[in-house]
C-alpha cells in the first residue's frame, strides 16, 4: 500500500499565534517582575557593612570595651530581657571624663546617626546586643530580631529592620569569646550627601 | 508514491511588511533594555574601581592607626600654583611618622573657571612614612607612596577663546575636610577626621575616603 502524505500548508491561524504570543508574554513578565528586586536587593546591600562602618564599629566597640564604660542596672535587664539591647549612650562613662569628651567627638566625626538636637552623644542609634541575635530553630525565647520585627515604624524604621533581617542569627559562639555586638546606623552627610550605612562588630565585654 | 501538495505560491507584501515591523519592535525593545543594562554594566565598573581605591587607602591608613595608635596630628592647608595642597603629619605611638598629603589641581574649564589654564586635571594622594632627617619637603617626601585616582573617563575642557583643551578628568577630588575635633562641642583635639570626597558624573558626590580616629587613646585599665 502506498502512503499518502498530506501536509497542512496553512500555517497558524490568528488565534493560535496570539495565544502563544500571550503565553510568551506572561512567561517573560513573570520573569522579569521576579529577577528586578535582585538588583534592588544588590544595591541595598552596597549600604551594609562598608569598610567606613566597618571601622566606625571598630571605635565604637573599643569605647564598650573601655572598663570606664559601665552600664545601669535597667541597660542590664533591658540587654538580658525580653528587648535584647539597650542603646549606648556617652554618659554612660563618668561625666566630664576624657573618655566621655573623646567618645562625644567621636560619635559626631563618626557621622552616627543621631536625634537632631543631641549633642552629647546620649541619644544615637548604636545598639548593644547579645552576640546572638536571631532565634534560628526557635531554641531562643527572645532574640534582637524578633523585637526589632515587631517593633512598630516609630522604633525601628524599615531599613533598619530589613538589615536586622539580613543578618545571620550568629548561633555558634564567636571564636574571639565575644558575649556581645554592636549595631550602628550612619548617616552620611558631608560632601552634600544624604544616605545611611548599617554596620555591626563583636564586643569583647564582661557585665 | 508520495504525494506532495505544497504551498509554492511564496509569501505576500502585506505578510513580509507585518514580520519587519514585528521584528523592529522586538529588536528596538530589546535593544533599549540591553543598552540600559551596558550603561549599568559601565557604572558598576566605575563603583567598583573607586571603591577598590578607596579601601586600600583607608586600610593602609588605618592600619597604622589602629595597630600601632596615634598620638598626635598636625595639619595644614596650603595654595600653590592653582594647587590646593592639604598636609597631614602624624606622629604615631612607636616613635614614627605618617604624612598624607593630598593635592587638587583643576584645568581651567566651565565648571572650575579659577582652575589653571595651562596645565592638566592633577589630583593625587600620598602617604607613607616622611624621611625627617631631610630638611627639604621635596626629599622628605621623596619616600611617599602615591596613590593616582583612578582614570574612569576624562574629556577636553575648553574655555572661552582658549584653542587647545586641557584634559579635565571625570573622577575627581572634589571636597576635602580635616578636622581634629576642634570644632565640637567639647572643643578637645581628640579626634582625627579626615574627608576625601569624590565626583564623578554618573556617581555624583557618593563614595568618598573616610578616616576617623582617637588622638592618643588609652583605654583604661582600670574601672572608674
Amino acid at each position: 500500500m502506498k502512503e499518502i502524505t498530506r501536509l497542512n500548508n496553512h500555517g497558524f491561524v490568528l488565534a493560535e499565534t496570539l495565544i502563544v504570543s500571550v503565553f510568551l508574554v506572561a512567561i517573560f513578565t513573570m520573569i522579569y517582575v521576579n529577577f528586578y528586586p535582585i538588583i534592588g536587593e544588590y544595591e541595598k546591600r552596597e549600604n551594609y557593612d562598608d569598610i567606613d562602618g566597618e571601622y566606625a564599629a571598630y571605635w565604637i566597640k573599643k569605647l564598650i570595651e573601655d572598663p570606664n564604660f559601665n552600664i545601669s542596672q535597667q541597660e542590664k535587664e533591658s540587654l538580658n530581657g525580653e528587648k535584647q539591647y539597650f542603646r549606648f549612650k556617652c554618659s554612660d562613662f563618668l561625666e566630664n571624663s576624657p573618655q566621655e569628651s573623646l567618645c562625644i567627638n567621636l560619635v559626631k566625626s563618626l557621622e552616627i546617626d543621631c536625634d537632631d538636637n543631641d549633642d552629647n552623644g546620649s541619644n544615637c542609634q548604636i545598639y548593644v546586643t547579645n552576640y546572638r541575635i536571631g532565634s534560628g530553630d526557635g531554641t531562643v525565647p527572645n532574640s534582637f530580631k524578633k523585637t526589632v520585627s515587631n517593633a512598630p515604624k516609630s522604633e525601628f524604621s524599615n531599613d533598619f529592620k530589613e538589615y536586622i533581617n539580613y543578618l545571620p542569627d550568629y548561633k555558634n559562639t564567636s571564636i574571639d569569646g565575644a558575649k556581645y555586638r554592636v549595631i550602628i546606623v550612619t548617616h552620611h552627610t558631608k560632601g552634600y550627601n544624604d544616605y545611611v550605612t548599617y554596620s555591626n562588630i563583636e564586643v569583647k565585654r564582661e557585665w | 508514491m508520495v504525494k506532495n501538495k505544497l504551498n509554492n505560491k511564496g509569501v505576500t507584501t502585506i505578510e513580509v511588511l507585518i514580520s519587519f515591523v514585528l521584528i523592529a519592535i522586538i529588536a528596538n525593545s530589546l535593544y533599549s533594555t540591553i543598552s540600559a543594562y551596558n550603561d549599568r554594566r559601565i557604572i558598576e565598573n566605575y563603583k567598583s574601581e573607586v571603591l577598590t581605591y578607596k579601601n586600600t587607602i583607608t586600610k593602609t591608613i588605618q592600619d597604622d592607626f589602629i595597630k600601632i595608635g596615634l598620638s598626635s596630628v598636625n595639619y595644614n592647608k596650603t595654595y600653590e600654583d592653582y594647587s590646593t595642597i592639604y598636609q597631614v603629619d602624624c606622629s604615631l605611638k612607636d616613635g614614627t611618622a605618617r604624612r598624607l598629603i593630598i593635592t587638587q589641581k583643576y584645568t581651567k574649564s566651565d565648571t572650575h573657571p579659577n582652575g589653571d589654564p595651562h596645565n592638566d586635571d592633577y589630583f593625587m594622594i600620598e602617604y607613607g612614612q616622611p624621611d625627617l632627617t631631610k630638611t627639604n619637603a621635596d626629599d622628605q617626601n621623596a619616600k611617599l607612596i602615591e596613590y593616582p585616582i583612578p582614570d574612569i573617563g576624562s574629556y577636553a575642557a575648553k574655555f572661552e577663546n582658549e584653542k587647545t583643551g586641557k584634559n579635565a578628568m571625570d573622577l575627581v577630588i572634589s571636597n576635602v575636610l580635616i578636622d581634629l575635633g576642634n570644632n565640637s562641642s567639647t572643643k578637645n583635639n581628640n579626634v582625627l577626621s579626615i574627608y576625601i570626597g569624590f565626583y564623578h558624573p554618573e556617581l555624583s558626590t557618593r563614595y568618598s575616603i573616610n578616616i576617623v580616629s582617637p588622638i592618643n587613646y588609652i583605654q583604661s585599665s582600670t574601672r572608674g
